[in-house]
């Protein structure tokens, strides 16, 4: 019983490990159109990408600082949200990103075709 | 909604000042986002008991405001390994010493402090020098983790300066010449000047000398042909540690009953007699705790000498590369 669930274990932890890089990449082309935080969680949830919000937050913090994303508080539905949106140079870089990821898939395919 | 209030304050804080409103505005947001797209789901405003399930889901306060901090620690990753091996010195290389040193200085200060009495200044003393090394090594550490961002003293090094692969066994040619060398002028210089009964001229000595005398005589020898053995054949080997454990024991215990022995002959010159005897009778101590040291170098030769060794085989460097 304990290897299954040592497998099990394991493969939830690379899983993580394989999403995690992959997060930055899908909240920049979320954010190609302007989100607030908990709408883009739902987008990302619909797309099988299931994100806590304890990540989610302090990663659009992180690349606001990092000038990838701009944001503004505004008022929808009575109640004051913040809205993100790809920032110009944000735009750039996730251009990059998807070139560098289309790159990985590519080579993995290739790799595991072998 | 006091619970999502208490919730929130408890979170704001741990969150820097500069920051906490927005943060914790956005967290809020998202609660409250939360809470109601579940009541629109559910048809009916949710229960104290469902908000703190929700709010459990979340993480505690300090959990959810660590996330928005800067990553920072004391001693980082990189020094953290380097850190816990200098703390496994710690005990031998200071703690311990330290503490001989007190009991000394402790017997010379309270000469009438009953062993009772010294065994527990030595231990409250131990637990001192515990503390107090540990810390001095967290800090040190701390300020070479605090000093390597500005100066990138990790980052700057050379493959050639690193230490060169040593077999744990070898013995240095060189150290075995010299202790020949210092051996072999010794047993001459010991014969002409230590024979006794009278030393340079004004010492006398007792008759029990003669035990001294040949003793450490003969371990000199030992150690000379000791010395030989290893200049020809510079390894240590299970059976030379245990020689070299039991010929230093051997000779620190004579060097300690020396200094207790009395050596000195009173009649031909009572305050020279009483002037040795003094400085012998404070050197004993000191020599109890050097005794002490060297037994425990020898013995710990001993274990890891005796102990298989993972070495990488010149093979391998010669032949992959």
């Amino acid at each position: 019983m304990a290897p299954a669930t040592n497998n099990v274990d394991l493969f939830e932890n690379l899983r993580l490990e394989l999403r995690r890089g992959s997060l930055v990449l899908a909240v920049l082309a979320a954010l190609r159109e302007e989100q607030y935080g908990y709408a883009l969680r739902k987008t990302l949830s619909e797309h099988s990408l299931e994100v806590d919000e304890n990540t989610l937050y302090p990663l659009l913090r992180r690349l606001e600082t990092q000038g990838l994303l701009a944001s503004q508080w505004r008022e929808e539905s009575k109640r004051d949200r913040r809205f993100y949106r790809l920032s110009p140079e944000g735009k750039q870089i996730l251009k990059q990103l998807l070139a560098e990821w289309r790159a990985i898939d590519s080579s993995l395919t290739a790799i595991a075709k072998e | 909604m006091d619970i999502i209030d208490r919730y929130l304050h408890a979170i704001e804080f741990w969150l820097p000042n500069n920051q906490k409103r927005d943060i914790i505005a956005e967290i809020s947001e998202d609660i409250h986002s939360q809470i109601e797209e579940q009541q629109s789901q559910l048809g009916r405003t949710l229960s104290q008991d469902e908000i703190e399930t929700l709010l459990k889901q979340r993480g505690s306060p300090v959990l959810v405001a660590n996330r928005y901090l800067p990553q920072r620690s004391l001693i980082g990753p990189v020094l953290f390994p380097i850190y816990l091996f200098v703390l496994r010195f710690l005990p031998m290389s200071y703690v311990v010493p330290m503490c001989a040193i007190f009991t000394v200085t402790y017997r010379e200060v309270h000469p009438a402090a009953t062993l009772g009495q010294t065994i527990a200044a030595a231990v409250g003393n131990l637990w001192t020098n515990a503390f107090v090394g540990l810390g001095i090594v967290t800090l040190a550490f701390a300020a070479l983790q605090w000093l390597e961002p500005q100066t990138h003293f990790l980052s700057n090094w050379n493959p050639r300066k690193l230490p060169a692969v040593r077999n744990p066994r070898q013995i240095s040619r060189s150290t075995s010449a010299f202790e020949l060398a210092i051996n072999l002028a010794i047993i001459p210089w010991w014969i002409a000047y230590l024979r006794g009964p009278q030393l340079f001229g004004f010492l006398w000595l007792m008759p029990v000398w003669n035990y001294f005398f040949w003793g450490f005589l003969v371990i000199t020898a030992l150690n000379a042909t000791f010395s030989a053995v290893c200049l020809i054949r510079p390894y240590w080997t299970t059976l030379r540690a245990l020689a070299r454990l039991v010929s230093d024991s051997f000779g620190s215990a004579l060097f300690l009953w020396l200094l207790r022995a009395d050596v000195i002959d009173a009649t031909r010159g009572p305050d020279l007699h009483n002037l040795i005897q003094t400085i012998l009778d404070h050197t004993f101590p000191w020599a109890v705790i050097v005794t002490l040291v060297i037994f425990a170098v020898d013995l710990y030769r001993v274990i890891r000498v005796s102990r298989p060794h993972d070495l990488v085989p010149h093979s391998l460097s010669s032949a992959s590369l």
